[in-house]
C-alpha cells in the first residue's frame, strides 16, 4: 500500500476557463491523498499446464496429460504434449496430441477473446453433460442426489445476498496483504465462473471452509466425517493453483486412500494433472524431484522412506512445495515418530491437516499435528480450555447436526449380548487365570502383559476357543437376514482379520466381501465395487484398520461393530463410511457389548474419551486434562493398580 | 491499417464509490478487476471534508463536486490500465460525467424499487402501510419488480421519467435527484437483475464517441464471471480495513 502524504484537503489553486487565476476558486480545490494497492505478479520463466476439462484420443478414451511446463507466450495448437490413456496407463504407449487449448497457471488473466471461447465451450460442455446426465461414475452418483440441482446457467452472473468471502487470516498483519484477501472476489463468483465448473453445487458450510483454507498458512480442516474435507480441500487447491498462489503440492494420505484421492481429483478438478508418487526407488526420486508437476499424491509410508529424495542432508531441496497437505493427519499425532519426523522434513511453505478425529486419545494429538503445522505454536501441558483458545482460529470443526440437518439420522444401539454359558466359562477361566498371572508377576508387570490379557478377553467375547460358538454371531445373523431380506447393505467391522476369516463362511448366504489389510492393494477397488453393484452381496467385513478411513460406502444402511475398537474416533470414522453426504436412508449402528465381560468396562472408557474430544472442540471447560485410557485404566479394568515402576 | 472494431477489447472493469456525508468526511474507493472478477488495483482517498467556502459556493451540489469532480478524478486518475467502463453505484459520482477517461455508468440494484409514473402517492400508502421490505407493490411496480429485464423502453414516457429522474426511488437510502447530474445523458440497460444506466454521449480519450450499445456490449463479457452490484462490497471492507489501520 503506498500514500500520499500530502496536502490533506489543503485548497489548491485552480485557473478559470480563460486560464487566469480564479479568486472564487482558491478555496475550492482539494489536493485529495490516496492510498494505493496493485497486485503483486508472478512472472516465472515457464509455467505449467492445467489440462482442459476433456482430451480425449482417437477412441474416445480419455487421456491424461503428463505434467508439462512451456514457456510464456505459447498458444494453443502450438503445444504438442504427450498424454497417456487413463484407463490403460501400463501398456498403452504414449500418445502425442495437439491440445487445441489448454490453461496456464495462473488463470487469471484471460484475454477478453479467449474468455469469450471458452465459455462458450463450456456452455457447449455443460449441454452435453445435461444430455449425458446418467453416465456419472461411482464418485459422483452417491452425492448426485443428495445435493441440491445445479441452477442453469443464466446470461448474467447473479451473486447471492451474502455471498462467502475469503476470510483474513488474523495472524497477516501487513496491510498490503490484509487487503488482498479482502479484494478477492467471494467464492460464489470465483465458483460460478463457467471456466471453474463444479461438478455440484457446493454446501454452504463446505465454500466456508473452503474461505477457511485458502486464506490460511497453517489450518486443521476437522469437519466430522462425511462432511466433504476432501472436496473442501480439493476445491480450495483449484482456487489457489487458478489465482497463481500455488504451483507445486504435495498431499499425503494413508496408502490405501491414495486411488480413492486420485479419483476424488479426477472429478472435482478434472483439469489438474495428478501424479502419484509410487514404483521404483529412481522412478520415485525423479517424481519428487519433478520441478513442476502441479499435485503430487505420496502415502505415509513412503515419506520416510523417501526423506532423501525430498529434503536431502547437505543440501538444498529441489523442490519446495507452495502446499503440502496432510489427510488423516492423526497419523502424525505422535510427535516423536518417524513418520511425524519425516513430514515435518517436507520443503513447503503453507500447510494443512485434514482429520475427522483431531483428538483421539488425549489433548497431546493436537500438539502432534500442530509440531508440523506450526513448530512451537502449540506446547505441551496446556489445559483444554487453553487448547480451545490457543487454537480456535486455526482449526474448523463443523458436525453433521449442526450443518447436515436434511442428513438421515444416525441410529445407534448397543446390543447387549449374554455369551452362551461354554463361552462364559471360556471367559471366566481366562480371566481368572490372566488375574493370577498379572498378580503374581508384581512390579515386573508390563502394559504389554496387560493388553495380551485384553485381547484373548475380547476374543473370547467374540468366539470361544473351545467350541467355535459365538452369541454375538447368532444376533448378527438373525439382523443380516432382516437387512437381506430387505435388499440392503451392511458393514460389519472388526478388530481382528481373524476374526473376519472366521465369520466369513458362517455368512455365506448374505454373499460377503472382505476388506482387510490382508486384502492386496490392486484388488480393493474391486471388491468396493462387487459391494456397491453386486445385488446378491449384503454384507462386507471390514476391519478397523483397514476400512474405517476414506471409503464412501453411503449405500449401506446399516453397520455392526462386532467388537469395539480403542477409542471411539476410530469408531466414528467407521460409521461414517455409511453416515455421510449422499446416505439415502437412516444408518442403523449396531455396537456389540457382551454384559458382564471386560467389553463393558472399555464401553464406559469410551464414553469417557468421546467427552474429551468435546471439551477441546467445542470449548467446553472443567472437564479433567487426560481422559484417555491410561495405565490405571487399563489394569483398573482387573481390579489392578498400575505398578510403581511404570507410573514413573 | 486497424479498423476501430478491430482494437482489442479492454479487459478491466473500474469500480468506483464513495460512502460518507461531507460532515463527516467523504471517502473514495476505486477498484480495478479483470475480466473475471479478480482485483488488480485498488485506491481509495482519506476523508474529505469541505470548508465552509466550500460549502457557501457549491451549497446542494456540494456531494456532487466532492464525490464527482475532486474524489472520482483524484482516483481513477491514478490507473493506467485501459478500462472498459467504470460503474458507480452512488449518484453524486455522476456529476464526473464524460471527465473520466472511460465510460462512467450507474449500477440500480433490482431492490431499487422503480414507481411507475402516476404510482408515487399510492407507492408511498403502501410502504407506509407494509414496511419496505413487505406486502404488495402497487400494480405497475409490481410488474417491473418481478420483471428482471425490464428496462424502458426508448422514447418512452418511462425513458422521460427516468431522464428526469423523477421515479427513480432508492428503497434503501432515498437518494433524492442528485443537484447538478443532467438526467437526460444516460439510458438504462438490464443486465440480469440488475440495471445500469449508461452514457449516451461518451468519447474517448482518443476523441472516438463510443456509443450506449457499444458499451453494453463491453460489459456483457464482464457479467457474465462477475455481477455488477457485489464489488462495492468489497470496496466498503477495504476502506473499513485501511481506516483501521489510520
Amino acid at each position: 500500500m503506498t500514500s500520499e502524504t500530502s496536502g490533506a484537503n489543503e485548497p489548491e489553486r485552480r485557473e478559470n476557463a480563460q486560464g487566469t487565476p480564479d479568486a472564487a476558486a482558491d478555496d475550492v480545490r482539494f489536493s485529495i491523498p490516496v492510498r494505493s494497492w496493485n497486485r503483486r505478479v508472478a512472472t516465472p520463466k515457464t509455467l505449467s499446464v492445467l489440462c482442459p476439462r476433456r482430451l480425449l484420443d482417437e477412441n474416445g478414451r480419455r487421456l491424461e496429460i503428463e505434467t508439462k511446463s512451456l514457456r510464456l507466450g505459447a498458444r494453443p495448437g502450438d503445444v504438442r504434449v504427450f498424454a497417456i490413456p487413463v484407463d490403460s496407463r501400463r501398456n498403452a504407449a504414449n500418445v502425442e496430441r495437439n491440445v487445441e487449448s489448454f490453461y496456464f497457471f495462473p488463470q487469471d488473466e484471460p484475454d477478453a477473446d479467449a474468455l469469450e471461447k471458452e465459455l462458450n465451450g463450456a456452455k457447449k460442455e455443460k449441454e452435453l453433460d445435461g444430455a449425458n446426465d446418467g453416465e456419472s461414475d461411482g464418485v459422483g452418483a452417491a452425492e448426485k442426489s443428495a445435493r441440491p440441482e445445479k441452477p442453469g446457467v443464466p446470461e448474467f452472473f447473479e451473486s447471492p445476498e451474502n455471498p462467502t468471502r475469503i476470510r483474513v487470516p488474523n495472524d497477516v498483519v501487513k496491510m498490503e496483504d490484509r487487503l488482498g484477501y479482502i479484494l478477492q472476489p467471494p467464492l460464489e463468483t470465483w465458483l460460478g465462473r463457467r471456466l471453474l465448473e463444479m461438478p455440484f453445487e457446493p454446501f454452504g458450510y463446505q465454500k466456508q471452509g473452503v474461505a477457511f483454507l485458502y486464506g490460511s498458512h497453517f489450518a486443521v480442516l476437522a469437519d466430522e466425517m462425511g462432511l466433504g474435507k476432501t472436496m473442501q480441500a480439493i476445491t480450495t487447491i483449484r482456487l489457489l493453483f487458478r489465482s497463481g498462489e500455488c504451483r507445486r503440492v504435495l498431499l499425503v494420505c494413508p496408502k490405501p486412500l491414495v486411488t480413492n484421492w486420485k479419483r476424488e481429483f479426477e472429478f472435482w478438478a478434472p483439469e489438474i494433472p495428478v501424479q502419484v508418487i509410487e514404483g521404483k526407488s529412481d522412478r520415485r526420486k525423479w517424481l519428487w524431484r519433478l520441478p513442476n508437476a502441479p499435485l503430487r499424491i505420496a502415502n505415509y509410508e513412503l515419506l520416510n522412506r523417501d526423506r532423501e529424495f525430498y529434503a536431502p542432508e547437505g543440501e538444498d531441496p529441489r523442490v519446495v512445495f507452495d502446499l503440502v497437505v496432510l489427510d488423516e493427519s492423526q497419523r502424525i499425532k505422535n510427535k516423536a515418530n518417524v513418520t511425524s519426523e519425516a513430514a515435518r522434513a517436507i520443503p513447503r511453505r503453507r500447510n494443512w491437516a485434514l482429520t475427522g478425529t483431531p483428538v483421539e486419545n488425549s489433548a497431546e494429538d493436537l500438539v502432534g499435528i500442530f509440531e508440523f503445522l506450526s513448530p512451537g505454536y502449540l506446547k505441551s501441558g496446556l489445559k483444554p480450555s487453553e487448547i480451545s483458545k490457543t487454537v480456535g482460529e486455526y482449526i474448523l470443526r463443523r458436525t453433521k447436526d449442526k450443518v447436515l440437518t436434511d442428513l438421515p439420522p444416525k441410529l445407534i444401539r448397543d446390543a447387549h449380548v449374554d455369551l452362551t454359558p461354554e463361552q462364559y466359562e471360556s471367559y471366566r477361566m481366562a480371566q481368572e487365570e490372566g488375574e493370577i498371572r498379572l498378580n503374581e508377576m508384581g512390579d515386573s508387570v508390563t502394559l504389554s502383559h496387560a493388553f495380551e490379557l485384553i485381547i484373548r478377553l475380547k476374543q473370547i467375547c467374540n468366539f470361544d476357543p473351545a467350541t467355535g460358538e459365538s452369541a454375538k454371531l447368532d444376533r448378527l445373523v438373525a439382523d443380516l437376514e432382516e437387512v437381506a431380506a430387505s435388499g440392503r447393505k451392511a458393514i460389519v467391522f472388526s478388530q481382528w482379520v481373524a476374526t473376519l476369516e472366521r465369520l466369513r463362511p458362517k455368512l455365506a448366504r448374505f454373499g460377503p466381501v472382505e476388506y482387510s489389510g490382508r486384502t492386496p492393494t490392486k484388488d480393493r477397488d474391486a471388491v468396493i465395487d462387487k459391494f456397491r453393484n453386486d445385488p446378491n452381496c449384503h454384507v462386507i467385513l471390514m476391519s478397523y484398520g483397514a476400512g474405517s478411513v476414506g471409503l464412501n460406502l453411503q449405500f449401506a444402511e446399516y453397520v455392526f461393530l462386532f467388537d469395539r475398537w480403542w477409542n471411539p474416533a476410530v469408531e466414528d470414522q467407521a460409521i461414517n463410511r455409511a453416515h455421510r453426504i449422499g446416505a439415502a436412508g437412516p444408518v442403523t449402528v449396531t455396537r456389540f457389548v457382551s454384559v458382564a465381560t471386560i467389553e463393558e468396562k472399555i464401553d464406559r472408557i469410551l464414553q469417557e474419551k468421546r467427552l474429551l474430544s468435546e471439551a477441546i472442540l467445542s470449548d467446553a471447560k472443567g472437564l479433567n486434562y487426560s481422559m484417555g485410557l491410561s495405565q490405571d485404566d487399563i489394569f483398573g479394568l482387573f481390579n489392578l493398580k498400575a505398578p510403581r515402576s511404570l507410573k514413573k | 491499417m486497424t479498423r476501430p472494431e478491430e482494437k482489442k477489447r479492454p479487459t478491466h472493469l473500474g469500480f468506483l464509490t464513495a460512502l460518507g456525508d461531507p460532515a463527516r468526511g467523504v471517502i473514495g474507493g476505486f477498484l480495478v478487476l479483470n475480466l473475471v472478477g479478480r482485483p488488480t488495483e485498488f485506491h481509495c482517498t482519506a476523508p474529505v471534508r469541505p470548508n465552509r467556502a466550500q460549502e457557501i459556493l457549491y451549497g446542494a451540489t456540494l456531494e456532487g463536486f466532492l464525490c464527482g469532480e475532486q474524489i472520482a478524478q483524484a482516483l481513477v486518475g491514478r490507473t493506467k490500465t485501459e478500462l472498459a467502463a467504470i460503474l458507480t453505484n452512488n449518484p453524486n459520482i455522476l456529476t464526473a460525467g464524460n471527465a473520466l477517461k472511460a465510460p462512467l455508468a450507474m449500477v440500480f440494484r433490482r431492490s431499487d424499487v422503480c414507481v411507475a409514473p402516476g404510482d408515487e402517492e399510492k407507492y408511498a400508502v403502501w410502504e407506509k402501510k407494509t414496511g419496505r421490505n413487505g406486502g404488495e407493490a402497487p400494480e405497475a411496480s409490481r410488474r417491473r419488480i418481478d420483471d428482471e429485464n425490464w428496462a424502458p423502453e426508448e422514447n418512452s414516457e418511462d425513458e422521460a421519467n427516468f431522464r428526469r429522474r423523477s421515479f427513480f426511488y432508492d428503497a434503501f437510502e432515498r437518494t433524492p435527484p442528485t443537484p447538478g447530474v443532467d438526467y437526460s445523458a444516460w439510458r438504462t440497460v438490464a443486465k440480469g437483475r440488475n440495471r445500469l444506466a449508461l452514457p449516451t454521449d461518451f468519447v474517448g480519450p482518443d476523441g472516438r464517441a463510443i456509443g450506449v450499445d457499444e458499451i453494453s456490449a463491453r460489459l456483457d463479457l464482464f457479467f457474465k464471471s462477475i455481477d455488477s452490484v457485489e464489488p462495492f462490497e468489497r470496496i466498503r471492507l477495504a476502506i473499513e480495513e485501511a481506516q483501521k489501520s489510520g
